[in-house]
């Protein structure tokens, strides 16, 4: 102990603020990403009460092209939220009668028919299903990323 | 010693006290956010839940006519709101299953006969439906409103009496489980 009382009082010190400086640190860093999580949670359930859409055909009376194989059916898409909707196969997912329909068999459309990638609120698209259906009715429902779906049972004659 | 534990502490202190106030904003912030989905959330509801129109039935009328593709019939359908106010211009619909433009009848016969704001309640706006041909074949006019509520209505022409026979149905978009 040739140093005597000063030295070790200011070791003493040093170890005391690293260790403090390493708590406040750490509590830093769990409340930043504690922060973070409440901020995208509050955005996520702000955007799903925000967005909200419509499937707007006439359900007795779905256009379908058989000229193509599978035939095409389209479905109209009606944003009546406040929020934009992505609007494209990764994105939104279409079961038909309870079956996922592949992204390959989907096209999403501008009402004018060119490629959009979102629905601006109060705007219509066009989802365009090659999927073979019976006579009959069948269900369509439609999932967008934050879960919200809408269905509608149309027939087809 | 004292001193060290002294700094310590209140490095610590200072450190929760930047943690609390750090967490309360991004609560405070994410609660507004929420809360001001929530009213736009309450304010479809409202809306759809006073939506309510209907076929004014004084303001509706059919007119004959010929053309070179023969005998046709244009008829007008006035949708009257019995609920709450509603933007025109946000307004859709399908005709025969297909999308129509409903401010113009030049390309697809279906069109509002004048440009249209607000439909304001008790008020109606006019729709024409132009050069159908006169025979007996059942028709769909589906309107659909900016809340996503729509008014159907399903009409034929009566070739013996010469009169249109129209239906009205409407409906609201409903959750799914």
């Amino acid at each position: 102990m040739a140093a005597g009382g000063p030295a070790s009082e200011l070791i003493m010190f040093i170890v005391a603020i690293i260790v403090a400086g390493s708590v406040a640190g750490a509590l830093a860093y769990v409340t930043s990403d504690i922060a973070h999580g409440i901020n995208e949670h509050g955005e996520l359930l702000a955007d799903k009460l925000r967005t909200d859409f419509a499937i707007i055909n006439d359900p007795r009376n779905i256009p379908v092209d058989t000229s193509t194989d599978p035939d095409t059916y389209t479905f109209y898409i009606k944003n009546i939220g406040k929020e934009p909707i992505a609007f494209t196969g990764d994105a939104v997912q279409v079961f038909i009668d309870g079956n996922l329909i592949p992204a390959s068999q989907l096209s999403f459309e501008s009402v004018e028919g060119g490629s959009i990638t979102s629905l601006q609120p109060y705007e219509v698209g066009v989802i365009k299903v090659k999927y073979n259906l019976s006579q009959g009715q069948h269900t369509i429902t439609i999932v967008l990323e934050n879960g919200i779906r809408r269905k509608l049972i149309f027939h087809v004659s | 010693m004292g001193f060290s534990v002294s700094a310590s502490a209140a490095i610590i202190f200072i450190s929760f006290l930047i943690a609390a106030t750090t967490l309360y904003t991004a609560w405070d912030n994410s609660y507004s956010d929420v809360r001001a989905a929530q009213e736009d959330w309450y304010s479809l509801k409202l809306s759809q839940l006073n939506t309510l129109s209907s076929l004014d039935i004084k303001k509706s009328s059919v007119r004959t006519g010929t053309n070179d593709k023969g005998e046709y019939y244009n008829l007008t359908l006035a949708i009257k709101s019995n609920g709450v106010t509603l933007y025109v211009p946000h307004w859709s619909g399908t005709y025969d299953g297909k999308l129509i433009t409903l401010y113009s009848v030049d390309d697809d016969n279906v069109g509002f006969i004048s440009d249209y704001t607000y439909l304001l309640p008790g008020d109606s706006v006019q729709l024409n439906v132009t050069y159908i041909p006169r025979d007996e074949t059942q028709h769909t006019l589906n309107v659909v409103f900016g809340n996503g509520c729509w008014v159907r209505f399903n009409w034929y022409y009566n070739t013996t009496d010469n009169t249109v026979y129209v239906n009205t149905s409407r409906g609201c978009p409903t959750e799914v489980s």
